[in-house]
C-alpha cells in the first residue's frame, strides 16, 4: 500500500511541476524586427538558406554513429533519479543512450536549487555545454523565452539541422502538425528537441471522480450532466449519510472545477471560436456560481472547502466524509482506492467525463495539458559538431530510440509479451523496494522528460488500476484541446504585464467566486459590477496580450 | 590631524592586545550581521528597477518609483493598509500585555513545582511549527471541529469559523497569544527576578499588601524592560510576518485577512514580480524605521526610557 501512496504522490508532483511550467506561459520573440534581421543574417551567412533552401530530404542515420568526439550534456537531474545517482551517466540509461548511439556524453548536473544561478554563471562565461537541457520557452527561466536566447547567440536556430539531420524528429512533427506549431518560436525556428507527449490521454491525468459503490448503492449510473450530479450528490448526502458530498482542494485547483467546465466559463482563460476568453467574465460564469451557491446552500458542497487543502480533501474522501472530488489520477484516485480499501473493501471509485448541461452532448470543455513541455534540448551556440549532437538527439525520435527512452533495457527492465513492451517487475515490484518512479528513473527518461515522445504504454503501465486507466480515457473524451490555450509566448515585456494585471484579477476573482458560492454575495445583484471590476483592473489588456501571442501561435 | 589618527590607531591597538578574546568572541556575530542583515540590503535596489533574474542587477533597467506609484495606484492599496494596521494594533493592545500578565501571575506562584509545569506548558506552543500549529488551529476550526463541538454543546450552531472573515483577526490574535505568551514571558521572569527583595521587605514593613507591593514595586521595576520591549514592538508594527497570515487565510476571509506581507508573498514569489514585491517590502521597512524612532522620541519624553 505505502508502495501505491508513493506513486500517486509522485504522480502527483510530475503534473504539478507540469502545471509550473504551464503556469508560466511567455517568452518568444520579443522584436519581431531583430529577429527577421537576425533571420536575414543567417541566410546570408548561410547560403544553403536562400530560396532554394526548400528542405533536402532528411538523410536517415545509422546507429551507433562512428565517432570518438565527446558532447557535453547540461542539464538539471530529477529527483527521481538523484534518489539513487549522481550524475545521469551511472544509470542504466545514461549508458545505454551511449552506446546505441556509439557518441560519448558527458552529463552536468547543476545542484539542485541551483540551477538559475549556474545556468547565468554558464552564459556569463561563453562556454556553453553543447546538448543543453533547459525550460528554453520560460520566461521566468529565459527572459525573452527562445527566440531570445536565439537571438543572443546562446543556443543554435536548429531549424536547418532538424530539417536535414534529424529525420526521427522531422517525421513525427509533420506528422503532427499541431505539435510542430508548439516546438518552434512565433517567427519559425526550432530551437530545441522538444519532450512531447504521445496522445490525449497522457495529457489528461486530472478530472471529476466519484465513489463508484457509493453510486451502486443508490441505484445510480456515473453522472453525466449538471442535473445527474446534483441527483448523484443528493443521494450521497441523504442515503450515503455523507457530510460533505463534493469536496476538492481549492486552492490548487479552484480554475479546474468540473462544474465551470460545463457551463464553458472556468475561472481560467479559454478559446472560444479562435479567440481567447476569460471564463469569469463570459455570461455563463452567472450560470455556475448560481449553481455552487445553490448546491452550497442544500449542504452538498463541502462546508470547509475553502479552508482545507490536499490533507483535508485526501482524508475526506478516504473516510467516507466526501464522495466526489477533482483530482489527479495518481495522487487522487488511485491513491484513495488504495487507501480506502484499506478500511472497506467495497470501496471503489470511477472518473466520470466531464459533465455538460443537457443529457446527450458531448462534452466541450475539461482540463488537458498540452502536448509539449515548455523546455526541451538545445544545441549550444558553441558547439563544435553540431551535426553530430543533432543526430545523437533524433535518436529518442526513432524506433528504437522510443524503446530506450520509454522502456529502458530489453530483457531487464522490459520483455517484448506478444509484441507490447512490457516492465519487468524489477521496475513494478523493484527488489530493492524502490518506487516504481525512481526504479522507472535507472532505464528510462519519460518518467520525467527527455529528448523524446512519452509513449501511451509506459502511462498506462505506469496506472496500475483499471479504473485508473478508465478514467484517463474519459477526461481525455472531450473537445478540450479546442478550448484550451496553447504554448503561446507573448514578450518579455508582454508577460511582466499579463502577470502584474492577473495577480489583481486573480485575487478579485478568487474572493468574490468564494462570496457567490458561499452566499455572502448575490450573484444576480453583483454580476454586473463583478465584470465591471475585471475591466477595471485591466482584463481587456490581458485579453489583447493573450490573443496577441495566441495570433502568434496559430500564425507559425 | 595625522598625530590624532595614530593616537586613535595606538588605542585601537592597545585596546585589541587587551581585549582580544573578547574581540575574537564577537566575530561570528559580526560576520552575521554583515552577511545576513547588511549584505541583503544592497538587494533593495531592484525596488527601483525592472530586475529580471537572467540580466542580474547590473543589466536590468532602473525604472525609478515606478513600483511605488504602481503599489499607491492598487486596488488592494488601501485594504491592505488597513487591514495590516488593524491587526498590528490588535496585536499590540492583546498580544504585548499578555506575557507580563502571565509573568506578574508566575512571579506570585509560591509553589516550585507548579510554577515551572505552568512555564514548560506555556512554552511548548512556540517550538511547534508555525506550519503544524495552523494545521491544528485549521483542524479546530473544521466544520465537524472541536470548536464547532463545543458551539453546538451550548446549544449553537455549526459553522464554517475560518470562512468568515469577522472572525478571522480573532482567532489570528487568540492563537498568537497561545503560540507566544509563555515564551515572551521568559524576559520579564528575568526582569523580574532582577527586582531588589528589600523593596518589597521594606514595602510589607510599610504595610503594603500584595496587591500594592506589585503596583509599586513589581511593575515599577520592571517597566525600563517593558518600555523597551514595546518600542521593539512599535518598530516592527507594520511588519507582521506573512507566514501565520498565508496559512491562515483563504479567499474567502481576504477581505480582513491580506496584509501587506502575504500580497509581497503572493505578487513577489508565486508572480514573479520581483521589483514590485521589493517596492512594496522596501516601502514597509521605511515607514517601520519611522515608526521606532518616533515611538523611542516619545517613551524618552514620558518614561526616560530609551533605545538610545
Amino acid at each position: 500500500m505505502n508502495k501505491t501512496y508513493l506513486r500517486g504522490i509522485s504522480a502527483g508532483l510530475v503534473a504539478a511541476m507540469a502545471l509550473t511550467t504551464l503556469g508560466g506561459c511567455s517568452g518568444g520573440a520579443k522584436e519581431t524586427e531583430a529577429a527577421k534581421t537576425e533571420a536575414a543574417k543567417t541566410e546570408s551567412a548561410a547560403p544553403a538558406g536562400g530560396e532554394t533552401a526548400a528542405p533536402a530530404e532528411a538523410e536517415a542515420t545509422t546507429y551507433p554513429i562512428d565517432t570518438d568526439k565527446k558532447l557535453v550534456y547540461w542539464g538539471m537531474l530529477n529527483s527521481n533519479v538523484s534518489a539513487n545517482f549522481t550524475n545521469l551517466g551511472e544509470t542504466e540509461l545514461g549508458k545505454d543512450w551511449q552506446e546505441q548511439t556509439g557518441v560519448e556524453i558527458e552529463f552536468q548536473h547543476p545542484v539542485t536549487g541551483q540551477d538559475k544561478e549556474q545556468f547565468n554563471l554558464i552564459i556569463a562565461d561563453g562556454n556553453y555545454p553543447d546538448l543543453w537541457d533547459y525550460k528554453w520557452n520560460d520566461p521566468n527561466v529565459v527572459p525573452g523565452g527562445a527566440a531570445k536566447a536565439i537571438e543572443d547567440g546562446i543556443i543554435l536556430d536548429l531549424t536547418d539541422l532538424i530539417n536535414q539531420y534529424a529525420p526521427n524528429l522531422k517525421a513525427y512533427l509533420e506528422a503532427h502538425p499541431e505539435v510542430d506549431r508548439s516546438v518552434k518560436t512565433d517567427d519559425g525556428k526550432y530551437f530545441a528537441f522538444p519532450s512531447l507527449r504521445e496522445c490525449d490521454e497522457m495529457c489528461t491525468a486530472f478530472g471529476p471522480m466519484m465513489r463508484k459503490d457509493w453510486l451502486d448503492a443508490c441505484g445510480l449510473e456515473a453522472p453525466e450532466t449538471i442535473d445527474e450530479w446534483h441527483t448523484a450528490l443528493t443521494a450521497f448526502k441523504d442515503q450515503m449519510g455523507c457530510p460533505a458530498p463534493f469536496t476538492w482542494n481549492n486552492a490548487a485547483y479552484a480554475p479546474n472545477n468540473p462544474i465551470g467546465y460545463a457551463y464553458g466559463a472556468p475561472m481560467d482563460f479559454v478559446i472560444d471560436d479562435g479567440k481567447v476568453l476569460y471564463g469569469p467574465a463570459k455570461p455563463e460564469f452567472k450560470d455556475y456560481m448560481k449553481t455552487m451557491a445553490q448546491w452550497y446552500a442544500e449542504g452538498l458542497i463541502d462546508p470547509d472547502i475553502y479552508a482545507g487543502g490536499d490533507d483535508q480533501s485526501t482524508a475526506k474522501m478516504t473516510t467516507g466524509r466526501s464522495g466526489a472530488i477533482f483530482a489527479w489520477c495518481g495522487s487522487g484516485l488511485q491513491s484513495f482506492i488504495t487507501t480506502g480499501q484499506t478500511e472497506n473493501p467495497e470501496y471503489d471509485m470511477v472518473g466520470l467525463k466531464w459533465p455538460v448541461l443537457n443529457k446527450g452532448d458531448e462534452p466541450e470543455y475539461g482540463k488537458i495539458d498540452n502536448y509539449y513541455y515548455w523546455g526541451g534540448i538545445a544545441i549550444g551556440a558553441t558547439c563544435e559538431d553540431p551535426v553530430l549532437a543533432c543526430k545523437l538527439l533524433d535518436y529518442g525520435y526513432s524506433e528504437q530510440g522510443s524503446l530506450l527512452f520509454n522502456f529502458g533495457r530489453e530483457g531487464e527492465s522490459y520483455t517484448m509479451v506478444d509484441g507490447v513492451p512490457t516492465y519487468t517487475d524489477l521496475i513494478l515490484k523493484n527488489p530493492d523496494g524502490w518506487p516504481i518512479s525512481q526504479a522507472m528513473a535507472k532505464y528510462i527518461m519519460a518518467c520525467y522528460q527527455g529528448p523524446c515522445v512519452q509513449a501511451l504504454g509506459y502511462q498506462n503501465q505506469y496506472f496500475q488500476l483499471q479504473q485508473a486507466k478508465d478514467a484517463v480515457k474519459n477526461w481525455s473524451d472531450a473537445n478540450s484541446r479546442e478550448h484550451t490555450v496553447p504554448n503561446i509566448t507573448p514578450s518579455q515585456d508582454e508577460s511582466a504585464e499579463f502577470a502584474s494585471i492577473m495577480n489583481d484579477i486573480k485575487t478579485y476573482v478568487d474572493e468574490m467566486s468564494s462570496k457567490f458560492i458561499l452566499g455572502t454575495a448575490d450573484v444576480d445583484a453583483e454580476y454586473d459590477k463583478f465584470v465591471q471590476t475585471l475591466d477595471q483592473l485591466g482584463l481587456q489588456r490581458a485579453l489583447e496580450i493573450q490573443n496577441g501571442a495566441y495570433e502568434r501561435y496559430m500564425n507559425r | 590631524m595625522k598625530k590624532k589618527n595614530s593616537n586613535f590607531i595606538q588605542d585601537v591597538k592597545t585596546d585589541w592586545k587587551r581585549n582580544k578574546s573578547l574581540y575574537f568572541i564577537i566575530i561570528p556575530v559580526i560576520l552575521f550581521y554583515i552577511l545576513f542583515m547588511y549584505k541583503p540590503m544592497y538587494g533593495a535596489l531592484i525596488a527601483f528597477q525592472d530586475y529580471s533574474p537572467a540580466k542580474g542587477m547590473g543589466g536590468s533597467n532602473w525604472v525609478g518609483f515606478k513600483h511605488f506609484i504602481k503599489f499607491f495606484n492598487s486596488p488592494y492599496f488601501f485594504r491592505l493598509i488597513r487591514n495590516t494596521i488593524v491587526l498590528s494594533l490588535y496585536s499590540l493592545i492583546f498580544c504585548f500585555p499578555a506575557p507580563i500578565i502571565l509573568a506578574l501571575l508566575l512571579n506570585e506562584v509560591k509553589n516550585k513545582k507548579f510554577k515551572s509545569v505552568t512555564q514548560t506548558m506555556t512554552y511548548l506552543p512556540h517550538f511547534i511549527s508555525m506550519v503544524v500549529a495552523v494545521g491544528i488551529i485549521q483542524e479546530f476550526c473544521l466544520n465537524d471541529g472541536l470548536i464547532n463541538d463545543i458551539v453546538v454543546m451550548f446549544g449553537g450552531e455549526r459553522s464554517a469559523i475560518l470562512q468568515n472573515p469577522k472572525l478571522y483577526r480573532m482567532i489570528y490574535i487568540v492563537s498568537d497569544i497561545w503560540q507566544q505568551i509563555g515564551w515572551g514571558s521568559i524576559m520579564y521572569l528575568a526582569a523580574l527576578a532582577g527586582v531588589d527583595q528589600q523593596l518589597y521587605e521594606a514595602a510589607s514593613i510599610d504595610g503594603a499588601g500584595k496587591w500594592k507591593q506589585i503596583l509599586n514595586v513589581t511593575i515599577p521595576g520592571i517597566m525600563p524592560t517593558v518600555i523597551i520591549m514595546l518600542i521593539l514592538r512599535i518598530g516592527s508594527l507594520m511588519s507582521m510576518g506573512y507566514e501565520k497570515t498565508i496559512l491562515l487565510y483563504n479567499p474567502t476571509t481576504y477581505e480582513t485577512a491580506d496584509i501587506i506581507s502575504s500580497y509581497v508573498y503572493r505578487v513577489g514569489l508565486l508572480e514573479q514580480s520581483w521589483s514590485y514585491s521589493t517596492a512594496i517590502g522596501l516601502l514597509n521597512s521605511i515607514i517601520n524605521c519611522a515608526l521606532l524612532v518616533f515611538a523611542n522620541k516619545m517613551s524618552k519624553r514620558v518614561t526616560e526610557n530609551s533605545l538610545w
